[in-house]
């Protein structure tokens, strides 16, 4: 609740202090001072930036997130239209990717050395160094110039279209926002399995006679998983803002386009709005980690047992 | 067991079949030694006493007979036979098999050797699925366990988990030959007693042979038949333990008994050895002319050292029920101690 606030008010009065106001945007060449003073004074932009403040406040207590400067849309009903595009988005470029890189982190470490675990080690570190936008200015261009007529470059096209239709064109921007989330994900994974190995439980269970299989099954996976959680989690929060670039590339009308949409004209009750829901959407991914790590470590699970943690 | 190995083996010659014999067993890691040309032989009923300081081999040893070593890890043996079979010539499955009915290890750290993510008693079942798992967990004094199905190893004392461990490497399966690689370094001092007791009373009931590895020469000559002393890599000198520790023959051993405090008299200071751990031996030898692997690793710490010493290693001798490295050996302590 506190990040939440910390995020409203940060976000307020940065945008209050930039430069411009979406009263130039708004008026354009009609511009008046008497034209700005009317539209000022119906968007409650002629107070103090405290009072615009503490009006915002009670209104968000309310529940309502105002409406956007320009077309008079409840920005609510925009997060509506807007956040499940972003959402299924970012769920499957994750769900996806972090199976894959979850897959090739594990068999790079049982294969230690081998030509495949050095192909997972590169292919990490590659996708990790290569910025998102120009990776999807890229994708346009292959797909959209020399290898025309395979997957769309641009464009969305709703799930009322077809199923397979949509999908297709969730390809391109999922493969660019997800890559990162591959990379990090197997090389985290490949680590803590290779950590988790060469401990003295993995040995006692071997000189019991374990067979390979059970053990990697019973022990190995299970305890390599612990630290993956978090990892996992923090991915999650990556592609929200990676949204942000991805979907400008790729025209895709999520909540990253309409972020950069209403910071661009300065609608402020939209550009509060997006930043909220990212707020919210991280604080939730947060929790759904701790939650997770609750589930997967009994040491955790005790601490809090005996309230031991801080919160 | 034993008529199959006389049917199975007719060229051992020793009549009292050794459960276990090591013959020249070398174990590198990346190139680097860690055991070298070591033989050694252990019968049932037996506990042979493997002591050493740290980075002398003991537990690398122990490893390579159960072929539980890390990657990167080459073992090269003359022989390594198990009650008649030629553990290094074994398929993986049939020596995996053997780990699971034949041969148990009592590790040396009980707070990490089981999975930290699952509840004790799920990890005892998955060894042990028996209906005597209750009986077992009253005989180590446990039974309690039983009432803790959801507990994680965290919630155990050290002690705690160290019986547990015996009773799934050692009452439970009841192994032929029961490995015990400083099974109560990481204990205090009471617990410590309560595992030797467990282990010899396992040993009067069910007879196993047991390889007891430790730093600690008292429960040596507490516990063990016989005891091998093992320096960088080699095993020196090997014997019984009455043998042992009232006639040493090799330097270094005499050297620990020195250091044991039962040993030395009120308000002279206690001997310590002179010279570097074999660790940093090699460490500053690695460092400097590669060259320095002729001659007795003992060499440079030894007190009785001769020339020869340095230029070549000497070969093991035996002399009555006592096995030796060392060039000096045939001398009388007598003699070496005027030196």
């Amino acid at each position: 609740m506190t990040t939440v606030l910390a995020v409203i008010s940060l976000v307020f009065v940065l945008l209050r202090l930039s430069p411009g106001s979406p009263l130039y945007t708004l008026l354009g060449f009609s511009y008046s001072e008497e034209g700005r003073a009317a539209v000022a004074e119906r968007l409650g932009l002629n107070a103090s930036i405290p009072e615009q403040y503490v009006r915002y406040l009670r209104q968000l207590a309310g529940g309502d997130l105002g409406a956007s400067v320009f077309s008079g849309q409840p920005v609510g009903e925009l997060l509506a239209q807007r956040l499940p595009v972003s959402l299924e988005l970012g769920l499957v470029a994750g769900a996806v990717w972090m199976a894959l890189g979850i897959l090739a982190g594990a068999l790079a470490a049982l294969r230690h050395g081998s030509p495949f675990d050095g192909l997972v080690r590169v292919t990490s570190v590659v996708a990790l160094s290569v910025p998102s936008f120009w990776l999807g200015l890229v994708c346009v261009l292959v797909f959209g110039v020399y290898i025309t007529g395979v997957l769309p470059v641009s464009g969305y096209v709703p799930i009322s279209e077809g199923l397979p239709e949509h999908l297709r064109g969730l390809v391109l921007p999922a493969f660019v926002l997800g890559l990162p989330a591959f990379a990090v994900v197997a090389r985290t994974f490949r680590g803590s399995v290779l950590e988790v190995l060469d401990r003295d439980y993995v040995s006692f269970a071997t000189s019991m006679g374990m067979s390979r299989r059970t053990l990697l099954a019973r022990v190995a996976m299970r305890n390599a998983a612990i630290p993956l959680v978090t990892v996992m989690g923090l991915m999650l929060g990556m592609l929200v803002s990676g949204a942000i670039l991805v979907e400008n590339v790729f025209g895709v009308p999520g909540l990253g386009q309409l972020m950069v949409d209403s910071f661009r004209r300065q609608d402020y009750p939209v550009a509060a709005g997006c930043c909220l829901a990212v707020a919210v959407l991280y604080l939730l991914t947060n929790l759904l980690v701790d939650l997770a790590q609750l589930a997967i470590d009994p040491r955790i699970r005790e601490g809090v047992l005996n309230g031991g943690r801080v919160r | 067991m034993n008529d199959r190995q006389a049917t199975g083996s007719p060229v051992t010659d020793p009549p009292p079949a050794d459960l276990l014999t090591v013959s020249d067993l070398h174990v590198d890691y990346a190139g680097r030694p860690a055991v070298r040309g070591v033989s050694l032989s252990l019968r049932r009923g037996e506990i042979l006493g493997l002591v050493g300081e740290s980075g002398s081999g003991k537990s690398t040893l122990c490893s390579a007979i159960t072929g539980v070593l890390p990657a990167g890890a080459r073992v090269r043996a003359a022989g390594l036979r198990f009650d008649g079979r030629e553990l290094t010539e074994l398929p993986p499955e049939d020596m995996r098999r053997i780990r699971a009915s034949r041969i148990g290890v009592v590790p040396q750290r009980p707070m990490t050797s089981l999975s930290p993510s699952t509840p004790v008693l799920r990890q005892m079942r998955w060894y042990h699925d028996g209906h005597d798992l209750a009986d077992l967990l009253a005989q180590v004094g446990l039974r309690a366990v039983l009432d803790r199905p959801r507990d994680h190893p965290h919630r155990f004392s050290g002690g705690q988990l160290q019986r547990l461990l015996i009773v799934l490497a050692a009452l439970a399966r009841q192994p032929d030959l029961l490995i015990a690689d400083e099974p109560t370094t990481t204990l205090d001092a009471t617990v410590q007693a309560q595992v030797l007791r467990l282990l010899l009373d396992l040993r009067d009931r069910l007879g196993p042979a047991i390889l007891y590895v430790t730093h600690d020469l008292a429960v040596v000559a507490q516990i063990c038949d016989r005891v091998g002393v093992m320096y960088a890599g080699r095993l020196v000198e090997s014997g019984p333990v009455s043998q042992i520790f009232t006639a040493p023959r090799h330097p270094y051993t005499r050297a620990l008994l020195a250091a044991l405090p039962a040993r030395t008299e009120r308000g002279r200071r206690l001997g310590a050895m002179p010279g570097h751990t074999v660790a940093e031996v090699t460490l500053s030898r690695e460092r400097g002319a590669r060259a320095g692997s002729a001659g007795c690793a003992f060499a440079p710490r030894c007190p009785v050292v001769l020339a020869r010493c340095h230029e070549e290693e000497p070969t093991p001798i035996t002399m009555g029920t006592d096995v030796v490295r060392c060039h000096r050996a045939g001398e009388t302590p007598e003699a070496e101690e005027d030196a």
